[in-house]
């Protein structure tokens, strides 16, 4: 049943673990948010969502404030221009589906008065077109997080709200409350970091210096690697708030690679650790390749012995 | 398009040919200054190569790409953003972005090729771990672009088309761990007609080639100058030939001396080589190279600036080419091939040699196979 035509009172508040199952039928989708390349899991929670609508069969548009996005267009201003050239656009199409951010709709100096307005300027845009989706992957991508008036009046316009998992529903719950009867507040879809397979990178049973080796250099690629997230998310987003998470996010994964609880391991346990902590953590997109690439490379330095 | 397009073009065959089920995705756009949809989107077929066509979209805030691209080339670093709004401001394909990141885990290995544009300083992120990149280097500023480092340190493998070109990256990032010299190649023609190319283009003079772009990048200004410095200078009987795309802006004083052919059909190109004299390759800008191969397959000598490392390389192991220093040079070896054209000859035919000994495509498509062993 297309979700346009499902009753709301119908809907209960839960998680939607099938997403895709709420429509049937191909439509134009407007996309409005940012893509990767950049490095954020908001970035990379909308591309898995755009990719999923594709795979629908859905003609999707993208619509980017950030200029270096990926996208068909940009808006060249955020705030409150930003809605009202949001509102140009959506009448031509079957759906809407918006990310929230830093800028879109509210920009992250505006006052009270300012944060108001934009959140009913972008209300009353997304009340002109169909099929509302607003996605909101973290509380704090709404400066003013996601409580008041205004923003209930925002949430109404829409006729599915996402967030960016339970943590983030419980907070917006505790924020908002229900926002309209019936309103389905979802969770992402599980983002889209290609799971491998450890065995597949080809390693066999390694010995006890080739896991150290693996170790050492992931940690070392590893801690740079979160030198250069910290350095990127606080340009890009000033949300300072991510680097402890940042950092707890890789202490985790140097603890799933360093700790053993049944004596020394092979590479593969090693890198199959390292993996399974970084799928979980979106912020962890980049360690995923870094740990990639020192398996790698380590494979190349240390040809573990197939033979023993 | 240039020497990588057509790499590219030449191995997706070549691997098709050996039973790998081989997609290209790229662009609408033919000409690679206005990068306007001239193809049609969508799929499409060549040979037993699927070709999936994605229309290119361009920004309109020509200053803002106009100052970034002046900083890139007059040496200032961008910062990351800055990279990333200059890339994407000479054109971008969304849907090709797109549709690599829904597709990704059905291509068991994803190349890249080459490594200035779009299609690969955004895409080669989207799977990593399959990533295949052909980067196709030159020293040239764009390669000092953090966001180059970038895509040569993530890939999975990396594909260099000779050693100068493999050492350049070194000096630019680090690479990524599974990366090897795979080399190039180009098709041998079965025969040549220079009568035939001569009469056709009513060529009544001997004359020098010059195939590519014709454009700054390429050498091309430097060529006129040089080249009509030697004619003067040293009274030679030659023509300029020149082919290829790009506007060829020639000097007044040089007009009767300069043939433009413009863009010949492919099955044209060998002839133009084996009825030259020589051919001059001035470009500053190669990774591989294609035409001087194709020039001393059609055992036609090559006179190269040896401010390429990769020609100078070339021209050193080969001992198939004349390396010039500047524009005396340059009128040195246009002389040699005037007044000594059987030694010409003779340099030309150790060429010829170096091209069958090194870049065949079965032997350049067994390392590529080699290579994606790691990968498949």
């Amino acid at each position: 049943m297309p979700w346009s035509a499902r009753s709301r009172t119908s809907c209960e508040i839960e998680r939607a673990a099938e997403p895709r199952a709420w429509q049937v039928a191909a439509v134009r989708i407007l996309v409005v948010g940012s893509l990767p390349p950049s490095e954020s899991a908001r970035a990379e929670a909308l591309r898995v969502e755009v990719v999923g609508l594709l795979a629908e069969g859905h003609t999707v548009e993208v619509v980017a404030l950030d200029p270096v996005a990926t996208a068909h267009r940009y808006l060249t201003m955020g705030g409150i221009p930003g809605c009202v050239r949001v509102a140009t656009l959506v009448s031509g199409f079957d759906s809407v589906v918006v990310q929230l951010q830093p800028g879109l709709p509210v920009r992250e100096r505006a006052g009270s008065l300012e944060r108001n307005l934009s959140l009913v300027a972008l209300s009353f845009a997304l009340r002109r077109g169909r099929q509302v989706v607003i996605r909101l992957e973290r509380l704090d991508d709404l400066p003013g997080g996601a409580g008041g008036r205004a923003a209930l009046f925002l949430w109404r316009s829409a006729e599915r709200i996402v967030v960016g998992g339970d943590d983030q529903r419980a907070a917006f719950f505790a924020a908002v409350g229900r926002p309209a009867e019936g309103m389905v507040i979802g969770s992402s879809r599980e983002h889209d970091v290609h799971e491998v397979d450890a065995d597949d990178l080809g390693w066999g049973e390694g010995t006890d210096t080739s896991a150290e080796n693996v170790l050492e250099l992931v940690r070392k690629r590893a801690a740079r690697e979160r030198r250069q997230l910290a350095a990127s998310e606080s340009a890009h987003f000033a949300g300072w708030d991510r680097l402890p998470a940042s950092g707890t996010a890789f202490t985790e994964l140097d603890s799933a690679v360093s700790q053993s609880p049944h004596g020394p391991r092979t590479p593969g346990d090693l890198a199959r650790s390292a993996l399974a902590v970084a799928d979980r953590r979106p912020l962890l997109r980049p360690a995923v390749r870094v740990v990639r690439a020192g398996f790698r490379s380590a494979r190349a330095l240390l040809q573990p012995d197939r033979s023993d | 398009m240039g020497g990588s397009e057509a790499v590219v073009r030449e191995a997706a065959q070549g691997l098709a040919e050996r039973g790998y089920e081989v997609d290209v995705l790229t662009t609408c756009a033919q000409d690679h200054f206005t990068w306007a949809n001239e193809f049609p989107p969508g799929v499409a077929t060549d040979g037993s190569v699927t070709v999936r066509r994605f229309p290119t979209l361009q920004n309109r805030d020509h200053h803002g790409w106009n100052r970034a691209q002046e900083k890139i080339l007059s040496g200032d670093q961008l910062d990351e953003l800055d990279e990333l709004a200059w890339s994407n401001g000479r054109f971008r394909v969304p849907d090709l972005y797109l549709y690599l990141s829904g597709h990704a885990a059905e291509y068991a290995a994803i190349v890249f090729s080459p490594y200035l544009f779009w299609t690969t300083l955004y895409c080669a992120g989207i799977a990593p771990e399959r990533t295949v990149l052909m980067p196709c280097l030159h020293d040239e500023p764009y390669a000092y672009l953090r966001s180059v480092a970038a895509a040569l340190a993530s890939a999975a493998v990396v594909w260099f088309l000779s050693e100068p070109e493999h050492q350049l990256a070194h000096r630019l990032a680090p690479v990524a761990a599974h990366h090897s010299v795979i080399g190039a190649a180009v098709k041998i023609p079965e025969s040549y007609d220079p009568d035939g190319f001569r009469e056709r283009h009513n060529l009544m003079r001997p004359y020098v080639l010059y195939a590519g772009r014709r454009e700054g990048g390429k050498g091309w200004q430097e060529l006129m100058a040089g080249f009509g410095l030697a004619v003067r200078r040293h009274h030679l009987p030659f023509d300029l030939v020149t082919v290829g795309v790009g506007h060829a802006q020639v000097p007044a004083s040089l007009e009767d001396r300069i043939v433009d052919l413009g863009y010949l059909a492919p099955g044209e190109v060998p002839d133009a080589f084996a009825a030259a004299d020589a051919f001059v390759q001035p470009s500053a800008n190669e990774s591989f190279s294609r035409t001087i191969m194709e020039a001393w397959l059609a055992e036609t000598v090559v006179i190269a600036s040896g401010a390429s490392d990769v020609v100078t390389w070339h021209c050193e192991r080969s001992g198939g080419g004349l390396v010039y220093a500047d524009e005396l040079e340059l009128g040195q070896c246009l002389r040699f091939v005037a007044q000594a054209p059987e030694q010409a000859a003779q340099l030309a035919r150790m060429g010829r040699d170096y091209v069958l000994a090194n870049y065949r495509w079965p032997s350049v498509l067994d390392a590529m196979e080699r290579s994606l062993e790691d990968l498949l």
